[in-house]
C-alpha cells in the first residue's frame, strides 16, 4: 500500500481518523441547521430592512457589513463564514499542527521516531501533508453538505462559489496549521505553538474586523489570514482566487522557516 | 575486529547551564558489549542522543560503524537499533501495530528476528499499550531496537522495569547477538548490572569520561571488602586507629563490627590490623559498584 511508503503521515491519520470523522460529522451538522434556518429568516418580514438601517460601524463590529442577508447566499455566507466555519477549522489544524512535532517530542515519541533511517525533513513534510489533508476533507464536507443544502433550503448559491469558499476556508486552516507545525518544530513545546499560533490568528481576526472602523487600523486587514480566506461574501459574491495564493504561499514559507530551525535545533528528551 | 563501531574524538555538548559532556573519547570495536556507567545525569543519555544526531556538538566529532554521526546520520539509523530511556508509544496501539509502524520506517531491513524475541521475552502483543505495565512496554522497546538485526544496538538503562528473570533473559541475548557479529553499547548506573554482559565499561561523571577498564581489570583493581570482628569492648579504641590506616575506605561499624574497604596494599593493611585485637576477619572480593565508589572518592580528592 502506497501510504507503507509515508509512515508519519500513516500514523498520523490512524491516530486522527476519529476525530476527524466527528469533526465532518459536527461541520456538515452545524452548515445543514444553518441551511434550516434560511426559510424562516427569509420568511421573517423587514430583516434585512433592519440591518440595512443599522450604521456600518455596528455592522462592521459585528463582522457583517459585507454580507447582504438578503440574499439565501449572503446569509449563509454571513453565518458560516463570518466566524464559525474559520474557527472550527483553525481548531482542528493548530491542534494537529500542534500536536504533530512539538507534541511527540513533549510525548516522549519524537526520539524513537527519529531513531529510525527518516530524516527530520520528512518528519515535518508529512505531517504538514497530513494537516493539509484533515483542511481538504473538512473543505469537502463544506462543498458536499452545501451542494445538498442550497437545493432543499433554496439558497441558490453557486457550486463554483462553495468551491471557492471552501478553499479560501481550506488554505485559511493549512496556513495556519502550518504555523503552528512550525513553532513546534521550532521550539519543540506544543503549548507555545498553540498559543503563539492561537493568539496570533486571534489578533488578526480583532484587526481585521476593526479595519473597516477605526481609522488608524486602515490598512490591518491586509495582514488578517481571514481576509484572503473569506473577504467579501464568498458564496454570494465568490472567492477572490489570488487570495488562496497568499495563503498558501504564507504556509509554504513558515513550513520552510520551521523545517530550517527544525533541523538546527537540539531535540529535547 | 579492527574497525570501530563507535568513535568519538573530544566530544563536547556545553549547555547553558550546565549538564553537558566535556571532552568525550570512546573507541567501541565491533564485536564488543561497552558498558557505558554512570550516575542520573552524569552525561550517559547525552552522549547516546549526540551519536543519533538528536544532539550537535559544541565541539568534537563522532562517527558511528565507520560514519559521520552528522553528516551521514541517515544512513547509521538505517544500521543501528535504538532504545531510548525514557520513551512512550502511541497508547491505543497494540504491540504488533508498534512493531509494525516501526518497521515501516526501516523499508530496507525487515523485522526478521521479530518472532524469535517476542517468543524469548514472551511478550504481549495484542494489548494496546496503555494497557501494559512498564516492564512490558519495556520488552516492545527491546523487540524494536533488535527485531531488524542492525549491527549495531544502543541501548539506554535498557533493563529499567524487567523483572530480574527477564533481565537473565536480556543478558543472554546480548551474548548471543554479540556472538554473531553484533555490537552492543548500553547505558547503566549500576555496574552490578553490565558486569555480566559488558566486556569493557566506560565511566562517566560529571559529563567527563573518568576511565575506561575490562570489567576484569576493574575488578582486579585490588578493592576488597573486609568484615572485621574484634574483642568485646574494644570498638571505640579499634574505630580511631583503623581511620588512620593508610589503605581503608568508607569505615562503618556497628559495635564492635566493622566494614570497610581494602584499597591497594593488602599485606600492609594486614600488618596495621596485626596490633588490634581481632576475633574474626572475613575477606573478600568488592563488588563492582564498590570498585565504582571508590573510583569516585579517589577523583574527588
Amino acid at each position: 500500500m502506497i501510504l507503507r511508503r509515508f509512515p508519519v503521515f500513516a500514523q498520523g491519520l490512524r491516530d486522527r481518523r476519529r476525530s476527524l470523522l466527528w469533526w465532518s460529522v459536527g461541520v456538515a451538522t452545524y452548515i445543514a441547521m444553518i441551511a434550516a434556518t434560511w426559510p424562516s429568516i427569509h420568511g421573517a418580514a423587514g430583516l434585512s430592512d433592519i440591518m440595512s438601517q443599522l450604521p456600518k460601524s455596528i455592522l462592521d463590529l459585528m463582522g457583517a457589513s459585507d454580507y447582504d442577508i438578503s440574499t439565501g447566499a449572503g446569509y449563509v455566507s454571513g453565518e458560516l463564514f463570518g466566524f464559525m466555519i474559520p474557527i472550527f477549522v483553525l481548531i482542528l489544524t493548530i491542534g494537529a499542527g500542534a500536536a504533530a512535532i512539538g507534541g511527540s517530542e513533549e510525548r516522549g515519541t519524537l526520539d524513537l521516531l527519529l531513531s529510525h533511517p527518516i530524516s527530520r525533513r520528512r518528519v515535518l513534510l508529512q505531517s504538514a501533508a497530513l494537516i493539509a489533508f484533515e483542511a481538504f476533507i473538512f473543505g469537502a464536507v463544506i462543498v458536499v453538505t452545501l451542494a445538498v443544502a442550497s437545493p432543499l433550503a433554496d439558497l441558490q448559491i453557486a457550486f463554483v462559489n462553495s468551491v471557492g469558499a471552501a478553499v479560501g476556508i481550506v488554505l485559511l486552516g493549512v496556513a495556519v496549521g502550518w504555523t503552528a507545525l512550525a513553532v513546534g518544530a521550532a521550539t519543540g513545546s506544543r503549548g507555545i505553538a498553540l498559543a503563539a499560533t492561537g493568539s496570533a490568528a486571534a489578533i488578526t481576526y480583532l484587526l481585521g474586523s476593526l479595519s473597516g472602523l477605526v481609522a488608524f487600523l486602515h490598512n490591518a486587514k491586509w495582514i488578517s489570514p481571514f481576509f484572503y480566506s473569506n473577504d467579501g461574501s464568498p458564496l454570494a459574491r465568490g472567492y477572490t482566487w489570488w487570495h488562496a495564493l497568499v495563503l498558501a504561499g504564507f504556509g509554504v514559507v513558515m513550513l520552510a522557516i520551521g523545517a530550517v530551525l527544525f533541523d538546527r535545533r537540539n531535540l529535547s528528551n | 575486529m579492527g574497525a570501530s563501531a563507535i568513535r568519538t574524538h573530544g566530544l563536547t555538548l556545553s549547555y547553558r547551564h550546565g549538564r553537558g559532556i566535556e571532552g568525550v573519547h570512546l573507541d567501541v570495536p565491533t564485536g564488543e558489549v561497552f558498558g557505558f556507567l554512570g550516575p542520573n545525569g552524569a552525561g550517559k543519555t547525552t552522549t547516546i542522543r549526540v551519536l543519533l544526531d538528536f544532539l550537535r556538538p559544541t565541539s568534537g566529532s563522532a562517527s558511528v560503524l565507520g560514519l559521520d554521526s552528522r553528516d551521514d546520520s541517515l544512513a547509521i539509523r538505517a544500521r543501528t537499533g535504538y532504545l531510548p530511556g525514557d520513551f512512550s508509544l502511541p497508547p491505543t496501539l497494540t504491540g504488533t501495530q508498534v512493531l509494525d509502524w516501526l518497521s515501516s520506517l526501516r523499508p530496507d531491513t525487515p523485522p526478521v528476528r521479530r518472532e524469535e524475541l517476542v517468543e524469548r521475552f514472551d511478550v504481549q502483543l495484542d494489548r494496546p499499550m496503555k494497557q501494559l505495565s512498564k516492564g512490558n512496554r519495556q520488552k516492545i522497546g527491546l523487540v524494536q531496537a533488535f527485531q531488524h538485526a542492525p549491527e549495531l544496538v544502543i541501548l539506554d538503562e535498557p533493563t529499567s522495569g524487567l523483572d530480574p528473570l527477564v533481565q537473565d533473559e536480556f543478558h543472554r541475548l546480548v551474548r548471543d547477538y554479540v556472538a554473531m557479529g553484533g555490537t552492543v553499547f548500553l547505558s547503566s548506573h549500576s555496574l552490578d548490572e553490565v558486569q555480566h554482559t559488558a566486556d569493557r565499561v566506560g565511566i562517566i561523571r560529571d559529563g567527563k569520561l573518568v576511565t575506561v577498564e575490562t570489567v576484569d581489570d576493574l575488578r582486579g583493581r585490588g578493592v576488597r571488602r573486609v568484615t572485621l570482628t574484634v574483642a568485646a569492648g574494644a570498638g571505640a579504641l579499634v574505630e580511631s586507629q583503623l581511620r588512620s590506616l593508610v589503605g581503608i575506605d568508607g569505615v562503618t561499624r556497628r559495635g564492635d563490627v566493622f566494614e570497610f574497604a581494602v584499597i591497594g596494599d593488602y599485606a600492609a593493611v594486614l600488618a596495621g590490623l596485626g596490633t588490634l585485637p581481632v576475633v574474626d576477619m572475613l575477606s573478600r572480593a568488592a563488588d563492582l559498584d564498590e570498585v565504582f565508589l571508590a573510583l569516585y572518592r579517589g577523583n574527588d580528592t
